[in-house]
């Protein structure tokens, strides 16, 4: 008895003592269920809105989508430079066409975008608790066509990839649909969305979602509509180009390396959008000039990070610069090399030169794709600076703005279209030559389907097009640089096995196992 | 009893003793003595206690001791480790030797058992106890340390000689997925403290619990075994003053192994190669030697104490004071002590107080210096002839290494104090009360700055960063502990209750850029001068707090029969608030049970057998290795936008749920047989386990799409260890003036993946077939794994190309995944990656040799130790492997000979066996004759590392073991796998003095 007694005493104590079992966990620095802004505070939602937006810039980092876009076309080659850049041979396989399912550039790149889906419909999510009014139904209208446009990158470069709407299970694991399925998803989501658009263009707008970015995305679908589906969509190209045009909202900006500078920006009439890249707050991730120029510049006057003599463009594609008064050529660093303040710039002793030619085969003819370990070896291919350096910049990244839409390409898109509807080239030629003036080009006196794509060549040159524009004029089988393959299946890539492992849904496209 | 035996059953007959203290008043007798063992050594500290009564004294060092005592008094009962304890008959005596028999170690030594104590005869599980005295010496730093090599089963290795490296811990192999295989520390009875405040001088025994069988009373945190650190005490009767100091010299044992100035010159020329005019400054530099030094090291320790029955203290502090091998690495430490006992009411009620602080101040270097003291060309000088560093900012990553060194600051502060409390209350004969409360208290601060000139921040004019934070600990733990001995039984029983709240990573950080002068440092950060707005100043990984809470009820049954069968079992119900809603609690039970062998009559007739014991037993503990917040759906400013023509934070979704998220838990079946041969000159332990750990914790990647590529922390997985352990020691002599006493031990252990499936229900992350682990970065190297976790294989299995020698040029070729074509570096594709069979990092088995050998005042000790069957991937020989870049970056020695042109990749030509047997420690001690100022003093001379046979050709075999990435050495400072800092040898001369 007395020891129940004690005990329980003791067992008093302890509950007085302590009295406590709870465990529940709430994080201070975070939003949680629990806590989660109200809908007295509508500057929460539009952060939670501006997100998928701000999120675009990932798209441009190291080994993402921008590579996908360039490394594997006529512009842009990433060679084995001795030591360096073999990388598990994920840039040959991207020159070569050979990518497999297992390239880890695709499979980033498929994260990335993902990732950026996944945050518009968790964005969305929190969206549709806000107060009804105009500035909801434009933060939503905003995230749906961000969402689109993640969709029409899914689809232009896996062709059949699945339709996301839920950041959850709920609807189970997405699958694949056809890429005109999701053609026509994306169509239905920017119609949908460019109603509640602003129409405004100024600097409270720029880099945010306008119904002319949502147009020019339109329009962009439509011109590709014919390689993306079978089924040409010409007329609703031009529709669409038109009502950009005849806003009046935008001009040709006559200088145009400005379009790309460190301090581009709403001043730049020619921008629709741009991804908004800003150094000083590390809100970027364009370091071109890291990826693509040799050591000389490292830690310079002009840039202030390593640089690691990587991308090179491919002689046959610079060539296609052929006007010496084009403006356009100073996109390009060849030659001997000099730093802004006009000092030379050197690797040990010697002023860094850098060459046309890629010298496939010399080190080594039975490894042609590896130029070889030297420091002039690293000088070999002509290096594009269209994002040339931000003198601000403290770091890699640049505060360039990406410029993702302009105006040039909606009147180029318009003229191509006409020309397409009618099947003859040179009704594009005045809007070519319009846009060629704007850079002291002399006009070209006639157009054929080659020289179209040259000039966007000379246009787009870096902008992330080149891949999307090859295939549409049925150059992506052609041989340039090294690389020979012609299979069609290549020109959508191959689904990241690492996610199809994980999901049943989704099904590898064809030509790839 | 339990927590403090001694007083515990002198204060259970208070009646008795109060009557004793009335009849000593009047009538007392001085009793003086001396106690000494069979063979005439004396015994030093031996408990000396008047039977019956409160009253007790310490022996001292040359075995004699003196205590006031009734008249009437009967017996005295003595007892000390090591040794049976013993009644005397003391009736009319004055003076009196008392003879010892030195019992088995394994018998009667005292065991922490944790909420505990028992005697080794009656422990079912598996602890190794090591004392004081078998203690590692020379420069020892962390716990780890004093015990390396000599717990079976129990892999330290210290990666070189880093005085800010902690060693690595693996205990019956790895048994986690996410992150730290280091055990779980119970100092002086605190679970969860923090080792690093413990000054190793004070430390007087180390218990280390390897099964679930005995680490299931601390259930939640013990999955990677127990290590409970028992620190000194006053004794009743002690008059304490020590004194004890050490200086030690380390020297690099063996440098990376690149081309000399002169091989490098010599290997151009054949190849018609020529260096830059900038790269040839007509020298030789050895950059290893450039960056480092002889490193010196000094301890020293005083401690004082005493006291009586009522009250005793005692109060120790000390100062380690470590230079590296690399210029600069360095740390300081001070620590302090004070321990307090004091008992009320005839010792009915004990308090106990324990203030522990200590503080550290680290400076640690750049480990990328280590790659570019191997690749920085040796034909380049150190300095420009203004007496700058030679830079060439144009060649990729190619970095001067002292300035590396010289030009970056990277110091840290650590403090942490402890408060600790504890009242015990003999309720009733046999019922004991305790309430131990702790407030442990951590800062930590980081000091970081670029001079102006720095290689790295010289576009921005130097860089600072400081960061503060802070955390802290409380802990109470309340229980009840009861002894009932009744004929052939005995019974003890104990319930608690435990809670515990940690805060960690309170704290701010900053860092700046735009420096006038380097003048000010790190502290010059208000000077600075940001060159632009807008400069991200919190940036840099802004620490977030976090807080967690566990609660604990626990209980243990110990029941033993005629001290032959014994039965224990525990049951311990864990909450912990890191895990999801549905899963924050879970049960951990354990049931042993031992049959002493030798206490049956028909063992009596087996002469050579003095003790044999067989025990068996199966438990579970578990991991709670997860961060707090890992279970519910978070929100973040985690990306900054650009809204309305301005720059600000957005929010987006930083983590989705896993309600289901719950407690790793290791189940452990051990059997094991201890025994003693030939009046326990021979004692030993023989045993089994088999270690399966389920439900562990990982980070799984989920299905892209609907979710944000990203992980969520869920369970899943098994795996699984077996292994063998044994352990045997010999007393070959043991005479007055000789003796010589050898141990042997020896670990075997497999580890196996079983599957890394997920087992959450409503988690539903992408399938996990396999993980890549160990990319160690590189130019040209990105993309790249060393090791694959795949199930039906170890941990550290490693995944590479596999060499197939060279070509006619000297090329190297490789494997395809047919394994039967070669093909040159240029033409691998990523599926001729392969695992490699039977090439795992950990080693297939450790053994250690401890010797100690006494003549007269001399005594020698040394422990060879060795570890075999492992592989290292020698990342450091791979990257300078690169004989084709050899005018602008150095080689190694053996790529400069061997011809190959091509890009190197990571391939099993760089996996190297692991085997080494090492000398690590051999100390001689001098026993110096007692004096009137001192007594029991000694002077030792140790050298550490002293030779290492190996075929290894890096550094050092000793590589990290822990961790996801065993194995492995790393190149630069930008991949979690670092090169190995050098290895040293050290020789240490130290003394003890006691007053």
């Amino acid at each position: 008895m007395l020891l129940i007694k004690k005990l329980s005493i003791y067992t008093a104590a302890c509950i007085i003592l302590v009295s406590c079992t709870k465990l529940d966990e709430n994080d201070p620095s975070s939003f949680t269920e629990s806590n989660f802004p109200t809908n007295s505070n509508p500057v929460s939602f539009q952060l939670f809105a501006a997100a998928p937006i701000a999120h675009l810039r990932n798209l441009l980092a190291n080994q993402q989508t921008w590579e996908l876009h360039e490394t594997s076309t006529d512009e842009c080659v990433v060679p084995i430079r001795g030591g360096g850049w073999f990388d598990n041979g994920k840039w040959r396989d991207m020159h070569f066409h050979t990518y497999k399912s297992d390239n880890p550039v695709l499979k980033d790149s498929w994260s990335t975008i993902q990732t950026g889906i996944s945050r518009c419909n968790t964005a969305l999510l929190v969206l549709e608790k806000a107060d009804d009014g105009p500035a909801k139904k434009e933060y939503i209208a905003q995230v749906r066509t961000v969402r689109a446009y993640y969709h029409f990158l899914m689809m232009d470069l896996w062709g059949n990839v699945p339709i996301v709407t839920k950041a959850d299970l709920s609807e189970g694991l997405p699958g694949t649909k056809t890429r005109t399925e999701v053609f026509n998803f994306i169509e239905k989501e920017l119609k949908e969305a460019e109603v509640d658009l602003t129409e405004k263009v100024d600097a409270s707008t720029y880099g945010q979602i306008t119904k002319w970015m949502a147009k020019t995305l339109l329009a962009k679908l439509y011109v590709n509509a014919l390689a993306y589906t079978g089924t040409p969509k010409w007329d609703d190209c031009i529709s669409k180009c038109t009502e950009v045009i005849s806003s009046g909202k935008y001009d040709l900006t006559s200088n145009f390396l400005s379009i790309f500078a460190y301090n581009n920006g709403p001043q730049i009439k020619e921008i629709i959008f741009s991804i908004v890249n800003d150094e000083p707050q590390k809100a970027t991730q364009l370091t071109f000039p890291q990826r693509f120029l040799p050591g000389g510049f490292s830690n310079s006057v002009d840039y202030k990070a390593g640089t690691w003599a990587g991308y090179s463009t491919l002689s046959e594609f610079y060539d296609k610069f052929n006007d010496p008064n084009d403006q356009r050529n100073k996109q390009w660093r060849i030659g001997l090399q000099a730093f802004s303040n006009g000092a030379p710039v050197m690797e040990g002793t010697k002023q860094v030169q850098i060459q046309k030619e890629l010298k496939w085969g010399v080190v080594d003819p039975a490894n042609p794709f590896n130029v070889g370990a030297c420091d002039t070896c690293n000088w070999m291919g002509a290096k594009n600076m269209k994002y040339s350096f931000d003198p601000t910049s403290t770091s890699s990244g640049l505060s360039n703005d990406f410029v993702l839409f302009r105006y040039a390409d909606v009147l180029m898109m318009k003229a191509e279209a006409e020309a397409r509807k009618a099947d003859n080239p040179n009704l594009a030629l005045a809007a070519f030559n319009q846009v060629r003036a704007r850079s002291n080009a002399a006009a070209l006196p006639a157009l054929t389907w080659d020289i179209m794509l040259d000039e966007r060549g000379r246009e787009f040159a870096y902008e992330g097009w080149r891949r999307n524009d090859m295939i549409r004029f049925g150059k992506w089988e052609s041989a340039f640089g090294l690389k020979t393959d012609n299979t069609i299946t290549r020109r959508i890539y191959p689904i990241p096995q690492f996610f199809i492992s994980g999901n049943p849904n989704l099904k590898q496209n064809p030509g790839y196992n | 009893m339990i927590a403090l035996p001694v007083y515990v059953r002198k204060g259970s007959c208070l009646l008795i003793s109060l009557l004793f203290f009335l009849t000593a008043f009047s009538q007392q007798k001085t009793l003086s003595g001396k106690i000494i063992t069979g063979n005439g050594k004396p015994v030093n500290g031996a408990s000396v206690t008047v039977k019956g009564t409160s009253l007790g004294t310490v022996s001292d060092a040359s075995g004699n001791f003196s205590i006031s005592l009734s008249a009437t008094a009967k017996s005295l009962l003595v007892s000390a480790i090591g040794f049976a304890d013993q009644e005397i008959d003391i009736a009319g005596l004055t003076t009196i030797t008392v003879t010892l028999s030195e019992a088995s170690k394994n018998l009667n030594e005292v065991v922490v058992i944790g909420y505990g104590t028992q005697k080794r005869k009656d422990i079912t599980g598996s602890i190794t106890t090591i004392g004081k005295s078998e203690f590692n010496k020379g420069v020892v730093t962390g716990v780890t340390s004093l015990i390396q090599g000599k717990v079976p089963g129990l892999v330290v290795s210290r990666q070189g000689g880093d005085p800010n490296a902690a060693a690595s811990v693996l205990l019956r192999g790895p048994s986690t997925l996410t992150g730290s295989t280091a055990p779980f520390y119970v100092i002086d009875g605190v679970p969860g403290a923090d080792i690093s405040t413990v000054n190793p001088e004070d430390i007087m025994s180390i218990d280390v619990m390897k099964d679930a069988t005995s680490t299931a009373i601390y259930g939640t945190r013990a999955a990677n075994g127990v290590i409970m650190v028992t620190t000194r005490r006053a004794k009743s009767g002690q008059q304490i003053l020590s004194y004890s100091a050490f200086v030690s010299t380390d020297n690099i044992i063996k440098k990376i192994p690149v081309a000399t100035a002169d091989e490098l010159r010599a290997y151009l020329k054949t190849r018609n190669l020529n260096l830059a005019a900038s790269d040839e400054d007509n020298v030789s530099t050895d950059w290893q030697d450039v960056i480092s030094r002889n490193g010196v090291s000094q301890n020293h320790s005083l401690s004082f104490g005493g006291g009586n029955q009522q009250s005793r203290f005692l109060f120790s502090m000390g100062l380690l004071d470590q230079k590296g091998v690399i210029k600069k690495s360095g740390a300081t430490r001070y620590t302090g002590r004070l321990t307090l006992d004091h008992s009320m009411f005839n010792n009915k009620l004990r308090f106990s107080g324990n203030l522990a602080a200590s503080f550290r101040k680290s400076s640690t270097i750049n480990y990328d210096a280590l790659q570019q003291a191997t690749q920085y060309l040796p034909t380049a000088k150190v300095y420009n002839t203004d007496g700058t560093f030679k830079e060439n900012y144009s060649r990729q990553g190619y970095k001067n290494p002292l300035a590396l060194i010289e030009q970056n600051d990277f110091e840290n502060k650590y403090t942490a104090l402890t408060n600790n409390g504890v009242i015990s209350w003999d309720i009733f004969k046999g019922l004991t009360f305790t309430a131990s409360g702790t407030y442990e208290k951590r800062f930590f601060s980081d000091y970081n700055y670029s001079d102006r000139l720095s290689y790295d921040n010289r576009g921005s004019s130097g860089y600072a960063r400081r960061s503060s934070t802070e955390g802290s600990s409380k802990i109470l733990e309340t229980y009840l502990n009861y002894e009932k001995n009744f004929d052939k039984h005995s019974l003890k029983l104990l319930a608690g209750y435990s809670w515990q709240g940690d805060r960690f990573n309170d704290g701010i950080s900053i860092q700046t850029t735009g420096f006038l002068t380097d003048d000010q440092g790190y502290y010059g950060i208000a000077n600075s001068n940001p060159l632009q707005t807008g400069f991200s100043y919190f940036a840099n990984g802004f620490p977030r707090l976090s807080e967690s809470n566990l609660i604990s009820f626990y209980g243990r049954v110990n029941y033993t029969f005629n001290s032959k069968y014994i039965l224990q079992a525990i049951l311990r119900r864990d909450g912990s608030s890191r895990f999801g809603a549905n899963e924050k609690w879970a049960m951990f039970p354990a049931v042993s049970a031992a049959w002493r062998i030798s206490g049956e009559e028909f063992m009596k007739k087996v002469s050579f057998i003095s003790d044999l014991k067989l025990r068996a037993g199966y438990g579970v503990s578990g991991n709670a290795n997860v961060n707090p917040y890992q279970s519910f759906v978070r929100y973040n400013t985690n990306l900054i936008a650009y809204v309305n023509g301005i720059w600000q934070s957005a929010y987006g979704l930083a983590q989705i749920e896993n309600p289901d998220l719950k407690w790793e838990k290791t189940a452990t079946s051990n059997i094991g047989l201890d025994f003693g041969l030939i009046d326990n000159k021979i004692t030993g332990t023989v045993e089994y386990y088999i270690k399966t750990t389920t439900d562990m914790i990982f980070n799984y990647l989920l299905p892209s799409p609907p979710f944000p590529v990203g992980n969520v922390s869920g369970n899943g997985g098994k795996m699984q260890n077996k292994g063998v352990e044994v352990l045997v020691n010999y007393q070959v002599i043991d005479k007055n003036n000789v003796s010589w006493n050898t141990g042997l031990n020896f670990a075997a252990n497999k580890n196996e993946i079983l599957t890394l499936q997920s087992s959450n229900k409503n988690l539903q992350a992408l399938p996990l077939l396999y993980r890549d682990v160990g990319s160690l970065g590189g130019r040209g190297l990105t993309g790249f794994f060393a090791q694959r976790q795949v199930p039906g294989y170890s941990l550290g299995t490693f995944y590479l190309f596999r060499y197939a020698g060279q070509d006619a040029q000297g090329n190297y070729l490789y494997y395809d995944s047919s394994g039967k074509n070669t093909v040159r570096q240029s033409a691998l594709k990523p599926q001729d990656q392969a695992i490699i069979n039977n090439a795992t990092a950990l080693p297939k088995f450790t053994l250690g040799w401890i010797n100690t050998v006494s003549y007269k005042q001399f005594s020698l000790n040394f422990l060879l130790r060795g570890s075999f069957g492992n592989k290292i991937y020698n990342g450091m020989e791979m990257d300078r492997d690169r004989a084709v870049e050899a005018t602008v970056y150095n080689p190694s020695s053996s790529a400069i000979k061997n011809g190959n042109r091509d890009a190197i990749t990571y391939s099993t030509l760089y996996l190297e066996s692991g085997d080494y047997v090492r000398l690590d420690n051999a100390t001689l001690y001098y026993k110096l004759p007692d004096s009137k100022v001192y007594k029991n003093a000694q002077v030792y001379i140790t050298a550490n590392n002293l030779f290492t046979i190996t075929k290894f050709t890096g550094v050092d075999p000793e590589v990290k073991l822990d961790g996801q990435e065993p194995g492995l050495v790393g190149l630069g400072g930008f991949s979690s796998v670092r090169p190995v800092y050098f290895q040293i040898r050290s020789f240490t001369i130290g003394v003890n003095f006691n007053f």
